[in-house]
């Protein structure tokens, strides 16, 4: 028990402190992915790790420990099952201890042994409040690789790291919104501005304007903020920058 | 591109196939200087409610150069 606890505490700080030291959710599921190999490789053998995210159906590897690990977690996605895939879609934890004594997925089991594999364990973050799942998934060349206490292990260290991924995830959408929110400003700064000049020289209404510059963007096959700032510049209004202080 | 295709059933593919959201869409349309607020650009979308034809068209726009990037 007391090592349980020693060894949750140094999760934690080290996804922390890979939250800090990453800039975008892609550097910090990488170095998640590579620093999950390293604590739970032994001097028996390592271990190779990907990290699967499930989107609106579709399911792809966002990070990777090294090659290897992206080359049987896509097997998996060709094949539309394996694992890693039923560990994400159910969110269950999935372990096969030895590849050569299991028949769950036959072809992908095939692959996977031509590629050197004998034991794998997939791992679901725990994402309640995001419509995207995650998997961590584990590949060893050694049947049996992952005994009581690695899986043990690789369960808790995923728990901790799911707070991180969270996080992460979290930071990026906001940071989305926020690029959103400035291009949309900067769009509605200079269609507006062109709207203005076409009510001043033609005495007619917003509405009237707006369909003005809307023709001029089918006609010319060109999208309407680039026939606005081509108003405006001939206006004399030069480039325009929207202003956010 | 096609323009036969309604704005509102295009807009609801978008939001169910891709990880377009409402509020990225509706900022789309609100750049392109588009009329209808939130709540109401949200009820037009869902078929509870209507926009200006002009709203509507400039809805297409935004879907359609959202296709395009």
């Amino acid at each position: 028990m007391e090592q349980q606890i020693n060894d949750q505490h140094p999760v934690l700080a080290d996804v922390q402190d890979l939250l800090l030291e990453t800039p975008d959710v892609e550097d910090f599921l990488t170095e998640l992915a590579r620093h999950s190999a390293g604590r739970l490789s032994d001097s028996s053998g390592p271990v190779f790790c990907g990290i699967t995210l499930l989107r609106h159906r579709r399911a792809a590897t966002v990070a990777y420990s090294d090659h290897h690990a992206l080359l049987l977690d896509e097997l998996q996605y060709q094949f539309k099952e394996g694992p890693c895939l039923t560990c994400c879609k159910e969110q269950v934890l999935v372990h096969i201890p030895d590849l050569e004594r299991d028949n769950t997925w036959p072809e992908y089991n095939q692959v996977a042994r031509q590629q050197g594999v004998r034991s794998i364990l997939a791992v679901p973050f725990a994402m309640p409040e995001s419509t995207a799942r995650a998997g961590l998934n584990l590949y060893c060349e050694r049947p049996r690789g992952f005994d009581q206490l690695a899986v043990q292990r690789a369960t808790e260290y995923v728990e901790q790291a799911s707070k991180g991924l969270r996080l992460a995830v979290l930071i990026a959408q906001h940071s989305q919104t926020a690029a959103d929110l400035r291009a949309a400003m900067e769009s509605r700064t200079i269609i507006d501005m062109a709207v203005g000049i076409i009510i001043a020289q033609n005495r007619c209404s917003q509405a009237d304007a707006l369909e003005l510059i809307k023709r001029a963007s089918s006609n010319r096959n060109v999208k309407l903020r680039d026939v606005a700032a081509s108003i405006v510049e001939s206006a004399g209004g030069g480039s325009v920058s929207t202003h956010f202080t | 591109m096609t323009n036969v295709q309604d704005p509102q059933v295009m807009a609801r593919d978008l939001l169910r196939t891709t990880e377009m959201t409402l509020m990225g869409l509706w900022l789309r349309f609100w750049g392109y200087g588009g009329q209808a607020g939130y709540m109401e650009f949200d009820a037009y979308i869902h078929g509870v409610g209507s926009m200006s034809p002009g709203d509507i068209d400039l809805l297409r726009r935004a879907i359609e150069d959202l296709a395009d990037e």
